[in-house]
């Protein structure tokens, strides 16, 4: 593994570490926000011509 | 959320459910990092007969609060809920036994990180696994506690598979 694929892990493991630390209402608001994202994704994707 | 859990505990204040706590995957975000899902699993001890079971009065309760039905679910405070009974004794004690939280002042309940694993275990699809080797990964439930759960309910041999599949890896 090179040294910038280990360091770029160690970070995501870091980042996932930081996140599981936050205060639950805090998570449930990046919840909501992820939500709302797929729900737009989902509608640009219904707005695309020849989508189902 | 916050509106959503207290719209939750209304419902057990009226009668209409019996003790409740969250689970799915927004009970496993109270351990974990937030996990992307679309709807609040909210279980729920019925005291009546099984066999009579409906969740009709539960829906026309949160309509005639301005709550309409989505699909399966009900849109409350914009989060679709989904009433789910703890039917099995699995689910049972896991409701009964599930954490008392505060969330921004409303009280609510979440289930064990233990139970939760447990539940996933059982339950057995890809994402449940997943789930269910995040938890080891973060450490972030008790062994003994979790052995105990398996042992009651029979999972021990779900959880050696689930080893086998997934952790003793060569």
């Amino acid at each position: 593994m090179s040294p910038l694929l280990q360091r770029t892990l160690e970070e995501k493991t870091l980042r996932r570490k930081r996140l599981m630390a936050l205060p639950y209402p805090e998570k449930v608001r990046i919840v909501e926000k992820m939500r709302a994202a797929g729900r737009e994704i989902q509608t640009a994707v219904r707005r695309q011509p020849g989508s189902l | 959320m916050r509106d959503t859990l207290s719209e939750i505990n209304e419902l057990r204040a009226a009668g209409l459910i019996g003790q409740w706590a969250i689970g799915g995957a927004m009970g496993a975000t109270f351990y974990l990092e937030p996990i992307s899902t679309y709807d609040l699993d909210i279980f729920v001890i019925f005291e009546g007969s099984p066999l009579i079971l409906t969740l009709t009065p539960i829906y026309d309760f949160l309509k005639e609060r301005g709550h309409a039905a989505e699909g399966d679910a009900v849109l409350v405070h914009g989060w679709p809920v989904q009433f789910l009974p703890a039917e099995s004794a699995l689910l049972r004690e896991a409701v009964e036994q599930a954490s008392e939280i505060d969330f921004e002042g409303v009280s609510a309940r979440v289930m064990t990180a233990e139970h939760l694993m447990a539940i996933a275990l059982q339950t057995g699809r890809g994402k449940d696994f997943a789930r269910v080797l995040t938890f080891v990964e973060a450490r972030a439930s008790n062994n003994a506690k979790r052995h105990g759960i398996l042992a009651r309910h029979g999972l021990e041999a779900a959880w050696k598979r689930f080893e086998d599949n997934y952790l003793n890896l060569p």
